[in-house]
């Protein structure tokens, strides 16, 4: 393929999706200036690698590149921030039982929950750490599929489920507080 | 087939995120009309989705991040042709030296002539793309919606014109060894539609001249490529946001109007050029 070709395929496929692209980066490195050149260099591969993409939609292939691109750059500017230990399996089984026995019982009139403060929500957001917040990203912001956040995030689909719906649920408890 | 609490803990966040499939969410709706504690458990989980979806920034393209992105990449087209990879900046200056000093089309400019921001010029574009696979168009109507996407990027990306020039008979020529037809560069100065520059492009495959021209504010591509003989009346569409497409073919020629202008102009557009262009087939000029 021709330098012509990759740049007219790049246009006319992956262009599009630079909304969705710097918004993931905005979420993932949490700044402006960092988000710009994480997309910048998530672009610069896509170019790179864009013979390699076949199909109709490269919002997933993009989202891929870019989360990669951020991680990869966190890992090198901001390891000092990872000061959790992520575990997936975090909650026992009790735990999670009296968290839906909360969901069914007591907390916030939902509509509370709904009309939460724009900065209540974006700091509640900012706060989880990276792989929760990611998929609460795909999900309720871009509406991909948890197959095509599963692809993404390079997880198994259950794990998509089990984060999205624990993400949620810190999500509801931060909100709690502030309400 | 009855669901228990259990169950409809575990498949909570399937279904607020309509991932169960339908006989499987029939039977979770089922559950949660007998049982108000799951139903409660579910609308708390769906006003957290809810509260993101609706409340949560959705941070816009910062501007002149895209510029950036394409002004650094290998440059395209006719440079960059069997010459191989070169380092960016004799290309930078070749096809992007007009986004500089002396620009025709500067990309801050091209946003303004959409009059709105990136973020909603890319909200459009992905409204468009959506649209495409929405409906099932015909041949022409998704033709028509391809063109209009493509008038759109190219005023998001700056990139309207390879050759900016308001003479035809610089324009006509710059077409010569990059396109195997010659298309006809009709100026309308006169009339109220000046010709501003021309590109290459390419439509369903194939390469396609676009010249370029301006009724006051909004640029008007006009998308050229050869037929087989043909002749047939302007017929005009709606496309999507406000752009119109006006057709035809003659000469040889299939011809696509496209741009934000209102229909009777656009139309007053197609009817002019194809006047021209039988005065233009009268009388031979060089």
């Amino acid at each position: 393929m021709t330098e012509a070709m990759k740049a007219r395929l790049f246009q006319e496929k992956v262009l599009q999706h630079l909304g969705a692209a710097y918004n993931l980066a905005r979420w993932l490195t949490r700044n402006d200036a960092d988000a710009q050149d994480v997309v910048q260099e998530a672009c610069m591969r896509a170019f790179r690698f864009i013979e390699g993409f076949h199909g109709e939609n490269a919002k997933p292939w993009l989202l891929t590149i870019v989360r990669n691109t951020c991680y990869s750059w966190l890992q090198k500017h901001r390891s000092h921030e990872q000061d959790y230990s992520f575990d997936e399996d975090m909650d026992s089984r009790e735990q999670l039982e009296a968290d839906y026995h909360a969901l069914q019982t007591v907390g916030p009139e939902t509509q509370l929950l709904m009309n939460a403060d724009r900065q209540i929500i974006d700091q509640a957001l900012a706060e989880l750490p990276p792989e929760f917040r990611e998929v609460v990203v795909l999900k309720d912001m871009e509406d991909l599929s948890y197959k095509e956040i599963a692809e993404i995030a390079n997880i198994p689909m259950g794990t998509v489920m089990s984060r999205l719906s624990r993400a949620r649920r810190m999500l509801r408890a931060r909100l709690v507080k502030e309400l | 087939m009855r669901l228990d609490c259990k169950t409809c803990k575990d498949q909570l966040d399937l279904y607020v995120d309509g991932e169960l499939d339908v006989p499987q969410a029939i039977v979770f709706e089922q559950h949660l009309e007998s049982c108000p504690e799951c139903k409660r458990a579910y609308e708390q989980m769906q006003g957290i989705q809810a509260a993101v979806r609706q409340q949560a920034t959705y941070f816009a393209v910062p501007d002149g991040l895209a510029d950036r992105i394409l002004a650094g990449l290998p440059a395209n087209a006719e440079k960059a042709d069997g010459e191989g990879q070169k380092d960016q900046q004799p290309h930078r200056r070749n096809r992007w030296s007009w986004l500089g000093a002396g620009a025709a089309i500067a990309p801050e400019t091209a946003w303004k002539w959409l009059g709105i921001g990136a973020s909603a010029a890319f909200a459009i574009m992905l409204a468009v793309n959506i649209q495409l696979y929405r409906n099932l168009p015909s041949d022409n109507q998704q033709l028509g919606q391809t063109l209009v996407e493509d008038h759109v990027r190219s005023m998001m990306t700056g990139h309207l014109m390879d050759v900016p020039s308001t003479d035809q008979h610089t324009v006509k020529p710059w077409f010569n060894g990059k396109l195997d037809f010659s298309p006809p560069v009709i100026d309308l100065k006169a009339q109220g539609f000046p010709l501003i520059g021309g590109r290459l492009d390419y439509i369903a495959g194939h390469p396609a001249a676009v010249i370029v021209y301006r009724r006051n504010q909004h640029p008007i591509d006009l998308f050229i490529w050869p037929v087989t003989q043909g002749q047939n009346e302007p017929a005009s569409m709606a496309g999507k946001h406000g752009y119109h497409t006006v057709h035809w073919q003659d000469a040889g020629m299939m011809f696509w109007a496209v741009s934000d202008l209102n229909k009777a102009e656009l139309e007053q557009f197609a009817q002019l050029l194809q006047q021209k262009l039988h005065q233009q087939d009268a009388t031979p000029v060089s």
